[in-house]
């Protein structure tokens, strides 16, 4: 279970670095929260194995739901961008204020 | 090794801190799960390092694609599934129906890299000492050597392996026999280990005693004797080669208990979520609405307000020298159908158009 726990943080630190790697993409940047998004999933996964407790698996399906609404709010947020012609670089888009 | 069956007491016994780091990790000795572990992680990797949007979408598909391999080998079937239909069939696809709409352009961006090097650095470095909190000794050469006695043992003896599948000489055995101990709780009656477990996950729900409410359907508590008796034993009955099941036992499969949590004890929650889902569904559609009078659009309530008399009247074909109004309809006998005209002017004079 600590096999897991590992991938857990792994794949949280790897969405954490590449969010700092990739400023340009706002796509990738979203990827990147996907990802951390996994890791706690699996964080939550391993303690619900490890307490025993089968209620932190309904709490890991209610970040995946999170999940899902984020990546499709952020999405339509890109797409919004894209259509002002303001571009989805993330430093232009730091520089506008609405 | 003490080991509760439902995990409940296996969280002080597990960690144990004179064990080093990896062998914490590789404790499961397990050749799938790690081979699936190393596909995650590279696949992980190549997310974040693809400059191509496409190419990260089908490496975040290939992530989730291992870690619910490795949640449907643990037992969590359900949240294996969940997690395949969610990512896959809807975030994957959205990320990929975005990308393709857009035609966003590729930038090659490698100095990047280097420039954040330092916070990346960082990052690593917490996330170091966060494992190093809970595992004293953490050392390079421990786990180059760990990994090393690993793919010897595989590549040496996984021919005998082969041979003698249920032999005492296992695969497993060896790999134990190599770090120290053997976690006799995982062997089965032919010695070999439970398919990517190292615990048995808690697929059903337990006999409280604590708040000693328990479960009860039609009159009769959800936990059956057998796990009722191990509950007191401190030993899992269930396991292979302990007990062969000799009467039918009712063990309530994941999905089972996990019904059974999310509609009696989460039901709040799990209603919540809906809401959350609800601001998801609304929230992208009042974005991308788009108000140019250039998109052609309903507007409802003009097509409420409008009048059927004024719209559309019959008239017969004779009734053509008569002045029509802007965009009316009339009843062409000749032809049996409804006509269209529309009324304008051409250097004074007065043309009808019909349509």
């Amino acid at each position: 279970m600590n096999f897991l726990l590992f991938f857990a943080s792994f794949l949280y630190f790897i969405g954490l670095i590449g969010i700092f790697i990739n400023r340009k993409n706002f796509i990738l940047f979203l990827m990147c929260l996907e990802l951390m998004f996994l890791g706690l999933v699996t964080f939550f996964v391993c303690s619900s194995i490890l307490l025993g407790d089968l209620s932190g698996q309904v709490f890991s399906l209610m970040i995946i739901t999170v999940a899902a609404a984020e990546s499709a709010i952020g999405l339509s947020l890109l797409v919004l961008y894209h259509q002002n012609d303001i571009g989805i670089d993330l430093e232009t888009i730091d520089m506008i204020s609405f | 090794m003490g080991l509760g069956f439902n995990g409940v007491n296996l969280s002080n016994n597990y960690i144990r801190r004179n064990k080093l780091m990896l062998d914490l990790i590789f404790e499961t000795n397990n050749f799938l799960l790690v081979t699936v572990g190393f596909f995650l992680s590279v696949s992980a990797f190549m997310v974040i390092f693809s400059s191509n949007p496409v190419h990260a979408v089908f490496f975040l598909i290939l992530v989730v694609l291992c870690l619910s391999s490795i949640f449907i080998g643990l037992g969590i079937e359900f949240l294996g599934v969940v997690l395949i239909v969610v990512y896959v069939g809807a975030i994957a696809v959205l990320f990929l129906f975005v990308v393709m709409m857009l035609n966003v352009r590729v930038d090659q961006n490698n100095e990047s890299l280097f420039r954040y090097l330092p916070i990346i650095g960082i990052i690593l470095f917490f996330s170091f000492t966060e494992f190093s909190l809970f595992h004293d000794s953490l050392s390079f050469f421990n786990l180059v050597d760990v990994i090393f006695d690993h793919f010897l043992i595989l590549f040496y003896y996984y021919p005998n392996i082969v041979n003698y599948p249920s032999d005492d000489f296992s695969y497993y055995q060896l790999l134990w026999r190599s770090y120290g101990t053997i976690p006799f709780d995982f062997l089965d009656r032919h010695g070999c280990m439970y398919f990517l477990l190292d615990v048995r996950p808690l697929n059903y729900i337990e006999f409280n005693f604590i708040n000693s409410v328990p479960f009860v359907v039609n009159g009769y508590p959800i936990v059956d004797q057998l796990s009722f008796l191990s509950t007191f034993i401190g030993y899992d009955l269930y396991m292979p080669g302990f007990l062969d099941k000799p009467f039918s036992i009712h063990e309530p499969t994941n999905i089972e208990s996990f019904g059974f949590l999310i509609y009696n004890s989460y039901s709040l929650p799990f209603i919540l979520v809906s809401v959350i889902l609800l601001i998801a569904m609304i929230g992208p559609i009042v974005l991308t609405l788009d108000h140019k009078k250039s998109v052609k659009r309903q507007e409802i309530q003009s097509q409420i307000e409008r009048d059927f008399n004024r719209t559309i009247s019959m008239r017969t074909s004779k009734d053509r020298k008569i002045r029509v109004k802007h965009r009316q309809c009339f009843y062409n006998e000749n032809i049996n159908r409804f006509q269209f005209c529309k009324e304008f002017r051409v250097k004074r004079f007065k043309v009808i158009k019909y349509f």
